[in-house]
C-alpha cells in the first residue's frame, strides 16, 4: 500500500506511464547483460531517479528494497555452496559423508552475479511500481492490445483489492475488540469466520455493483475514458542514450568477471 | 403528454424465493415535483427504484416513463437508463473504476457519444458536484463524502432527466448531508426531476412538494407533506415519527401563537413568528405599572427603561404608571389608563430599583381588569435587582413568552 501511495504522489506522475515502462524494460533487458559493472550501475541509476527525480524519500525507497532480500539472500547462499573436488579449490569448506562440500571463488562469482543481477532487475521493477500507478499502467496495456478481458479484470482486482482490505480490516477490528484473537485457537476460529464473511460480501457486493453498472447502461464491456498525457521526445532520447550509454559501460568493462 | 413522469400500476414484485417486496403498488409521480418515497427499513423503497429504470421486471403490473409503457427491451432499455439515472445509498459498491475520471466517464461511454463529448460531459458533472479537483485521484484514496459525490456525478454525467436517490443522506454527517441537500434542490432549480427515498421524516418534511408513504410493498398514503404529516393515522401505521418542526409547531401554538399556515423550515417558522410580533408592535402600548412611592432615584430608572423599550421598537408606546397595589380603586384607574389604548400591564415593584423585593402575585384588583378587557395581557415582572437585563425581561413578560398570568 505503501507503494501505490507513493505511483501516485511522486513527482513523474504525469510523465506517460509509457515512457516508464519503457524505460523500466529496457533497463531490464540490459540488465541481462553479465556484467557486475553494469548491474551496479543500473542499481544505482534506479535509486537515483527514485529519489532525485520522482522524489521517493530515500529511507523508504531503501526500506523497500530490502524485501526482496529475505528470500534473495538464502537463495544466493545455498547457490554459493558446492561440491568441490579437490580441496585446494574451496577457500572453506567440510565433508558430508566422504563428499567434500565448500565455497570456491567461482561460486562466490555466480552468486554475487546472480545477486547483483536480481537486484538490478527488482530496482527496474520497483522504479516502474513506484511511479506509474495501475490505472496508467492498465491504459498503456490497453494501447499494446493486451485482451480487453485481461484489462478488465486487472481493473477490477485493483479496484476490489482495496475494497476487500478495507472490509477485512474493519471485519478484524470487530472481532480482536470482542476479544477473537486473544488465544491462539480463537484465533485461528475468527480467522476463519473473518474469511467466510468476506466470501459472502464478496458475492454481495459484487451482486449490488451488477446492478449499479447496469443503472448505467452496462452491456458486458467496462469502458472507460482515460487521460491523454502527450508522449515527450525529449524523454524518449534520453530513455534511450541512457541505455546505450549502460551498453558502452558493460563494452568497455568487457563483463567485469576478472 | 402525461402530467406523471413515472407512473405504476399495480406493480407486483417478487424475488427469487418467494419474497414479495412489492404488493401491487400504484402511484404516479407528477413532473417537476421533488417527491419524496417515504418509509421505514425494508419497505421496499429500492426495490421500487430498480423498477423505474427497468433493472427489476414487474412479476405483474406496469410501469409508464413520460406515459409510455416501458418495454424491456434492449434499445428501449438503453434509452430508458440514459434518461432515468440511480444514484445508489452505499457509494462503495456502485464505484468500480481506477480514477474518479474513469470512474464518471463509464455512463457517457455506454452511450457510444463520441470521446470528446463523453470528456466534456465528465467535466461538467464533475465541476458541478464541486469535485474537479479530484478528476485523477484513485477512487480507494477518497472520504465517503467524496465518494458520495463521485457517484452522483457518474449518474449526472449521462444527463438523465430523472435523477432518483436511493437514502442520499445515509451515513453522511450533518453539513455533507446538507451540502448533498443543496445539491438536489439545485440540480431541480436546473429543471432535473428529483425522486428520493427516506426515512428521514424532517428531510422529506422540509424539502419534498410531494410524498408518497410505503410500507410492507404498499402505497400507505400520498399527498403533500403538509397533509402526510398531519395525520397520525398514516405516521403510526409507517412506523414514522412526526417531524420535529411540527413538533415545535404544536408546542408554540399551545403556548398561544397564531399560525395561518404550517411552517416549512426553521426559517419559515421564524419569519412567521415574527409576522405575529409585526401585528403586536402595530397595535399595542404597554404600560408600566409601578408599586410603590414615587421615589427620586426609582423615578429616573423607570422612564430610562420606557425609553429602552420605546427605542427597541416592539411597542407603539410605553406608558408609566404610579399606584398603590393595595389601593382599593387601583381597578378603577388602570381601566382609564387601559381604555387608551393599553394592549399589555406589567407590574414592577418599586423596590425593585432600591434592593431585592419580590411581589408574589399580581394583585387581585387587576385580575377584574383582565375580566372586563379579556384582550389585555398582564403580567408580573420580577427581576432580582436592576441591570441592564431588565427591558428584556420587561419585553419577555409583557409577550407572554415567559409566563401570561390571568
Amino acid at each position: 500500500m505503501l507503494i501505490d501511495n507513493y505511483a501516485y504522489t511522486n513527482k513523474l506522475i504525469n510523465v506517460h506511464p509509457g515512457e516508464k515502462l519503457l524505460f523500466s524494460l529496457t533497463s531490464m533487458a540490459v540488465g541481462f547483460v553479465p556484467n557486475i559493472y553494469v548491474d551496479l550501475v543500473i542499481i544505482l541509476m534506479m535509486g537515483v531517479v527514485l529519489v532525485w527525480k520522482a522524489g521517493i524519500p530515500t529511507k523508504v525507497y531503501l526500506k523497500v528494497l530490502v524485501l526482496p532480500l529475505s528470500f534473495l539472500l538464502p537463495s544466493i547462499f545455498v547457490l554459493m555452496i558446492n561440491v568441490v573436488s579437490t580441496e585446494s579449490q574451496a577457500l572453506w569448506g567440510f565433508s558430508v559423508f566422504h563428499v567434500r562440500v565448500g565455497v570456491t571463488a567461482a561460486s562466490i562469482k555466480v552468486a554475487g552475479l546472480l545477486f547483483l543481477r536480481a537486484m538490478a532487475l527488482i530496482s527496474c521493477l520497483f522504479f516502474l511500481s513506484l511511479t506509474t500507478p495501475m490505472i496508467d499502467l492498465i491504459m498503456v496495456l490497453e494501447k499494446l492490445k493486451v485482451p480487453f478481458i485481461i484489462l478488465e479484470l486487472m481493473q477490477l482486482v485493483y479496484h476490489f483489492l482495496f475494497v476487500f482490505m478495507e472490509m477485512t480490516y474493519r471485519i478484524y477490528i470487530s472481532q480482536s475488540s470482542r476479544l477473537g484473537y486473544i488465544t491462539p485457537k480463537a484465533g485461528i476460529n475468527s480467522l476463519g469466520r473473518l474469511v467466510t464473511s468476506l466470501f459472502i460480501k464478496t458475492y454481495q457486493d459484487s451482486e449490488s455493483l451488477y446492478v449499479a453498472l447496469e443503472a448505467r447502461g452496462y452491456d458486458g464491456e467496462l469502458r472507460v475514458l482515460n487521460k491523454n498525457i502527450p508522449v515527450s521526445k525529449s524523454n524518449l532520447f534520453c530513455i534511450l542514450s541512457t541505455e546505450l550509454l549502460l551498453l558502452l559501460v558493460a563494452l568497455v568493462t568487457q563483463g567485469g568477471m576478472r | 403528454m402525461s402530467d406523471y413522469i413515472l407512473e405504476m400500476k399495480d406493480v407486483v414484485f417478487e424475488y427469487p424465493g418467494g419474497i414479495r417486496a412489492l404488493k401491487g403498488i400504484s402511484l404516479a409521480i407528477e413532473k417537476g415535483k421533488k417527491s419524496v418515497i417515504l418509509g421505514p427499513n425494508g419497505a421496499g423503497k429500492s426495490t421500487l427504484f430498480l423498477h423505474f429504470n427497468g433493472i427489476l421486471k414487474p412479476k405483474s403490473g406496469r410501469v409508464f416513463y413520460q406515459g409510455e409503457e416501458i418495454r424491456y427491451s434492449r434499445t428501449s432499455l438503453i434509452n430508458l437508463r440514459k434518461n432515468v439515472g440511480i444514484v445508489f445509498q452505499d457509494p462503495e459498491t456502485q464505484l468500480f473504476a481506477g480514477s474518479v475520471f474513469q470512474e464518471v466517464s463509464f455512463g457517457p461511454m455506454n452511450l457510444h457519444l463520441p470521446l470528446p463529448e463523453v470528456e466534456k460531459k465528465v467535466e461538467e458533472s464533475l465541476k458541478a458536484m464541486g469535485i474537479e479537483k479530484l478528476k485523477e485521484r484513485p477512487i480507494h484514496f477518497l472520504s465517503y463524502g467524496q465518494k458520495k459525490r463521485v457517484s452522483i456525478a457518474d449518474v449526472l454525467a449521462m444527463e438523465p432527466d430523472v435523477l432518483i436517490f436511493d437514502e442520499p443522506t445515509a451515513y453522511l454527517d450533518p453539513k455533507h448531508a446538507e451540502k448533498i441537500m443543496d445539491i438536489l434542490d439545485e440540480l431541480h432549480a436546473r429543471g432535473k426531476q428529483i425522486i428520493l427515498s427516506t426515512h428521514d421524516v424532517n428531510i422529506a418534511y422540509s424539502w419534498a412538494d410531494y410524498v408518497f408513504v410505503i410500507k410492507d410493498g404498499m402505497v400507505l398514503g400520498n399527498g403533500t407533506p403538509q397533509e402526510i404529516f398531519q395525520d397520525n393515522k398514516i405516521l403510526e401505521e409507517a412506523d414514522l415519527k412526526k417531524p420535529f418542526l411540527l413538533d415545535i409547531y404544536d408546542v408554540l401554538r399551545e403556548k398561544g401563537f397564531f399560525f395561518d399556515r404550517l411552517p416549512r423550515n426553521i426559517c419559515d417558522l421564524r419569519n412567521i413568528c415574527d409576522l405575529r410580533r409585526d401585528e403586536m408592535v402595530m397595535n399595542s402600548a404597554l404600560l408600566i405599572l409601578v408599586h410603590g412611592s414615587r421615589a427620586e432615584g426609582s423615578q429616573k430608572m423607570v422612564f430610562e427603561i420606557a425609553e429602552k423599550l420605546k427605542r427597541k421598537g416592539e411597542y407603539q408606546d410605553v406608558e408609566v404608571a404610579y399606584l398603590q397595589f393595595n389601593h382599593p380603586d387601583l381597578a378603577e384607574s388602570v381601566e382609564r389608563l387601559v381604555e387608551n389604548g393599553i394592549a399589555e400591564i406589567i407590574t414592577v415593584p418599586a423596590f425593585l430599583f432600591q434592593g431585592i423585593h419580590v411581589i408574589k402575585d399580581i394583585p387581585m384588583e387587576l385580575k377584574k381588569v383582565k375580566d372586563r378587557y379579556p384582550k389585555v395581557r398582564i403580567a408580573l415582572a420580577n427581576p432580582i435587582g436592576y441591570d441592564d437585563r431588565i427591558c428584556d425581561v420587561i419585553s419577555d413578560r409583557a409577550k407572554g413568552r415567559l409566563i401570561e398570568i390571568c
